[in-house]
């Protein structure tokens, strides 16, 4: 009995160490290839408060493309000083997350565009006057006539706007050099922390290009994580659900705090110590706390050729 | 000409319509076949975005099967996100109409299936997930509580067992629900605070619970049967393409089926139309009662000949044969008898031809030959003999036997005309000739036929107009007494001074004026000029026994001749007896033979009848008897050799002794010279006339003469 227990064992451990050795984590590309000439039109309108309803928020109000493509804060502040319910998710590689929005109501990047200019914490707008405003102007008249047949249209705007965020991708993190093939890239004790967070089983659910935001997951499974938000439990109204969120990406983790989709971690520190309690529902030594945090800090990739123009004060 | 005109009108017209129509079903197929080209590849590009759904669900469903495995979270997003875009695809999709409202139906439930399959994939990714990492953490723990000497053996082997059942799963065996279950509660009752323990133990937990969802998971799966749904959308598709393509098939048919139908139709229109041409053609180049080519064919056949661009363009011979007298025939018996007739005719002539030589006919009783033949043309005579002498065969037609002739005329191309015309003309002056002879003969164009046609159409055309132009004038020729040498009457002779022609010859104008009738008109004038110069004489003192006047038969066959003669008789107070009418020996034949009563009733006004050329036509005794005549006239033909030819002077003779013998009088024509004279008064004729005593001449001349010779 004791034989053949061991012998499956044996197997199993095995099994399992194939299984979760197998994954493993992949560079960002350093292009996409995207429509110029949408793209710089949905650059303009990105920059342009005209969007929202008091002419002062852009979609680059929340998300700084200078510095992480979100902000710095716990929760939106929308106009008027409406405060949100989320902490801002980074716009750049957005365009890999399998789904947008915390709870992934969002299928892809054109579905989300439009949210943020009809919530009313947000930019507080109607897409009706959205609209009409665009047709008064004549740049972007003329801009959109000469890419659509149909002109300002709901849809075309999302697309443009869509098209410009395709574009924002971050390659070329040390970490990304490292996995394509600088050794030099990471030193030995970012290396070990890459080797804990396979090994700690953060791996598991931060995998893919996008190190995360390729499924869903409870947020506080061994520990209840007290949340406000419930997350995909609103669309499913299921009880498994509850506080079911998109498992968010590590890319440029360590310019995006604070963290959580309530911003309740303002260090990395803070989110690795909650993710291996609440997720994890295991002890970390602090060394390898620290070399994973270490690790984090490598996931930091550059800005993309076209914000590099943007100009400082766009604000 | 009209009536094959409009007969191909109407049919061509008829082509054209088909025609159109053919075209028209043609490209309307041709468009529709191209439609339906187009609807089957949009069908297979339809057809093939379901197999893509089914491939996608497929994989989708693969990844299922990977349970407690890694999962390329990555790939599984794009697939699902494919599937998503190909069945949105598949509802925009325009050919969406050619399917049934099932088809929708069936889209429709493949996408409310695939939502709630998203939402399985979604939750499977979740929970392998965290059991994926939970087990890996419990097996640490495992290796770590065992190398920590538990004391208690039996937390060692429930830990063990757990791990083991787990395993299984891993292993792809059932879940030992019950058991591991009973092992946890075990595992609970043990935990006794370790904090190793309490973490295996939380896991456990969570992934037997987590285990548990995924098993229902995968339950809720199976029955949401989304391949058996795009299977069925399949099938659907397939059955319906498949109707479909059977019915454009049949619509296509259809149209070619039509067209072909057309297409028949208008080659057997087009074949019908080529036969009625043929046979339209055939009547318009032929003559429908002998089957003789007919003059348009004639006139194409000839001008060919004659337009012919090689070397050595052959000669032939133009043959118009003309039946003599075929009217009175047609008049006399009918049209059906002159027609069998005819056909007779043409048959035997053409027989004579035979095949190198064409036969055609022109007119009611008119033929033409070409002679291409060379034998035929080297001996044209004895071919033209034979076709004179078959035409003259009787013609047995019903309970008739009946006889005609022809007249022949002959000419030569290219001798005697290099044109066409020319050529036809020449041969029609042979023929005119041939007949003026008597008909029933041939005659050969000769230079002066046309010379001789030409000059007779210059006098018609003067000699209408001459008697309104006065250019005619009377002469007169003393009539005297051989004995006595006193004139005794003058005979009054026209003269025509035409200021186009010269002074043209009774001889020639008046055979002219007989045809055309024109000397009727003629005669009158003649006869009322005589009458009144005789009246003029008389006044003048002249006493003549006679004038006389040479009347035309054709004047007299006039039914009013009479009543116009007397007339004039009255008219210019001239008494009758002193009127000596001069009439051909033919003429007095025909009378004597016809039912006229002219001569008679002259006669019996008073008139004096002569016989003028007598000797030269037809005299037969009983004739002279039947009509009193007073005068005979010997023709100058027996005068001229009457002194040196012994046969005309014993007929001269003869004349003389058995016209006086009759009680005739007889004068003789054309003495010139002393020794006639003398031989004539020899023979005790009465009368003379003739140059040697005095020539025609105008009034004036003669009062002039008279006088003279009264004096001697």
């Amino acid at each position: 009995m004791l034989q053949k227990s061991s012998f499956v064992l044996l197997l199993f451990v095995s099994v399992l160490s194939s299984v979760i050795f197998a994954a493993e984590l992949v560079p960002l590309p350093t292009s996409l290839k995207v429509d110029a000439k949408k793209v710089q039109l949905g650059k303009k309108l990105f920059l342009d408060p005209i969007l929202s309803k008091d002419k002062k928020f852009s979609c680059m109000t929340c998300h700084n493309l200078l510095h992480n493509g979100a902000d710095n804060s716990a929760y939106t502040k929308g106009i008027d000083e409406k405060k949100g319910h989320f902490n801002v998710p980074t716009v750049y590689n957005a365009v890999y997350n399998f789904r947008q929005f915390w709870d992934g109501r969002a299928k892809n990047l054109k579905e989300q565009a439009l949210n943020p200019i009809i919530n009313p914490v947000e930019m507080g707008n109607s897409m009706p006057v959205v609209l009409r405003d665009l047709k008064k102007n004549k740049e972007y008249s003329a801009l959109f006539e000469a890419l659509y047949d149909d002109g300002i249209t709901e849809d075309n705007l999302a697309e443009v706007l869509a098209e410009f965020e395709k574009a924002l991708i971050t390659p070329n993190s040390p970490f990304d050099r490292y996995l394509n093939g600088d050794i030099n890239a990471l030193n030995k004790y970012e290396i070990e922390g890459y080797r804990l967070f396979k090994t700690k089983g953060c791996i598991s659910c931060h995998n893919g290009i996008n190190i995360g935001a390729n499924l869903y997951n409870k947020f506080g499974i061994y520990k209840d994580a007290d949340s406000e938000e419930l997350g995909r439990y609103n669309t499913t109204h299921r009880e498994e659900d509850k506080y079911v969120f998109k498992v968010p990406s590590l890319r440029n983790v360590a310019l995006t705090a604070p963290y959580m989709h309530d911003g309740r971690a303002k260090t990395l520190e803070d989110a690795v110590n909650i993710m291996t309690k609440y997720q994890l529902g295991r002890p970390m030594k602090k060394d390898d706390l620290l070399h994973i945090v270490e690790f984090l800090n490598t996931l930091t990739g550059e800005l993309p050729e076209i914000v590099k123009d943007i100009d400082v004060q766009h604000q | 000409m009209f009536s094959i005109n409009s007969f191909f009108k109407k049919n061509v017209d008829g082509a054209m319509i088909l025609l159109l129509f053919f075209v028209v079903s043609l490209a309307i197929l041709f468009y529709y076949l191209q439609n339906v080209n187009t609807n089957i590849k949009n069908n297979d590009q339809y057809m093939n975005g379901v197999v893509k759904l089914q491939n996608y669900n497929q994989a989708i469903d693969n990844t299922l099967m990977r349970s407690y495995r890694y999962l390329d979270n990555d790939q599984i997003a794009e697939t699902t996100k494919q599937f998503d875009i190909e069945l949105l695809a598949l509802q925009e999709n325009e050919i969406h109409v050619a399917f049934s409202s099932e088809v929708a139906a069936l889209l429709k439930q493949i996408s409310t299936l695939y939502e709630i399959k998203t939402d399985v994939i979604e939750r499977f990714k979740t929970l392998n997930a965290r059991i994926i990492s939970a087990v890996y953490y419990l097996y640490e723990l495992e290796i770590s509580l065992r190398q920590k000497d538990i004391e208690n053996g039996q937390v060692q082997k429930l830990l063990g067992d757990i791990l083991y059942k787990i395993g299984q799963v891993f292993m792809g065996r059932d879940l030992d629900e019950l058991h591991l279950e009973q092992d946890l509660v075990s595992l609970n009752l043990h935990r006794s605070g370790d904090e190793v323990l309490d973490y295996f133990y939380g896991h456990s937990k969570q992934v037997l619970k987590d285990i548990r969802a995924l098993n229902s998971l995968l339950k809720q799966n199976k029955t949401l049967a989304l391949d058996d749904t795009i299977d069925s959308l399949s099938v659907l598709l397939e059955y319906e393409s498949r109707r479909n393509k059977q019915a454009e098939g049949m619509i296509g048919q259809a149209f070619f089926i039509f067209a072909l139908i057309i297409l028949i139709v208008l080659v057997y229109t087009y074949l019908k139309v080529l036969r009625n041409r043929a046979e339209v053609f055939y009547l318009a180049y032929h003559d429908t009662l002998t089957k003789l080519p007919n003059r348009a064919e004639f006139e194409r056949y000839i001008n060919e000949r004659v337009n012919e661009k090689h070397k050595g363009k052959k000669n032939f011979i133009v043959l118009f044969i003309d039946l003599d007298r075929f009217k009175i025939i047609n008049d006399t018996l009918g049209h059906d008898i002159g027609d069998e007739m005819l056909v007779v005719l043409a048959d035997r002539i053409s027989n004579i031809l035979g095949k190198g030589n064409l036969l055609a006919r022109i007119g009611g009783d008119e033929f033409v030959s070409i002679i291409e033949n060379k034998k035929d043309i080297d001996s044209i005579d004895i071919l033209v003999n034979k076709i004179a002498s078959i035409i003259r065969e009787p013609i047995q037609i019903r309970e008739y036997s009946l006889n005609t002739s022809a007249s022949i005329g002959i000419a030569k191309y290219p001798d005697d005309g290099q044109t066409k015309s020319m050529l036809l003309k020449h041969a029609d002056s042979a023929m005119y000739h041939a007949k003026d002879n008597g008909g029933d003969t041939y005659a050969f164009y000769t230079e002066q036929l046309s010379i001789k046609i030409h000059r007779r159409l210059e006098l018609e055309q003067e000699l209408v107009h001459a008697l309104k132009k006065q250019e005619f004038i009377l002469h007169y020729q003393p009539q005297y007494h051989l004995s006595t040498a006193k004139i005794t009457g003058a005979e009054a002779l026209i003269r025509w001074n035409s200021p186009v022609l010269g002074n043209v010859s009774p001889v020639e104008f008046i055979p002219v004026a007989e045809d055309t009738g024109l000397i009727v008109e003629l005669g009158y004038f003649v006869f009322r000029s005589a009458c009144q110069e005789y009246m003029k004489w008389k006044d003048q003192g002249l006493e003549l026994n006679l004038i006389a006047i040479n009347i035309s038969s054709v004047q007299l066959r006039q039914a009013d001749a009479f009543e116009n003669f007397k007339s004039i008789i009255d008219e210019t107070g001239i008494e009758a007896k002193n009127i000596e009418i001069e009439l051909t020996e033919r003429y007095i034949m025909e009378y004597a033979t016809g039912k006229l009563t002219i001569l008679d009733d002259l006669r019996s006004l008073g008139c004096r009848i002569s016989i003028d050329d007598f000797g030269t036509g037809y005299s037969s005794m009983s004739y002279l008897k039947s009509l009193s005549i007073d005068t005979i006239k010997i023709d100058k033909s027996f005068i001229s050799e009457i002194t040196t030819n012994e046969h005309d002077a014993q007929v001269a003779k003869t004349i003389i002794v058995l016209s006086q013998s009759l009680g005739y009088e007889v004068i003789a024509e054309g003495v010139e010279t002393l020794e006639q004279e003398n031989v004539l008064r020899s023979y005790n004729c009465d009368m003379a006339q003739g140059y040697y005593f005095a020539k025609p001449m105008d009034s004036e001349s003669f009062i002039h003469i008279y006088h003279e010779k009264q004096i001697l």
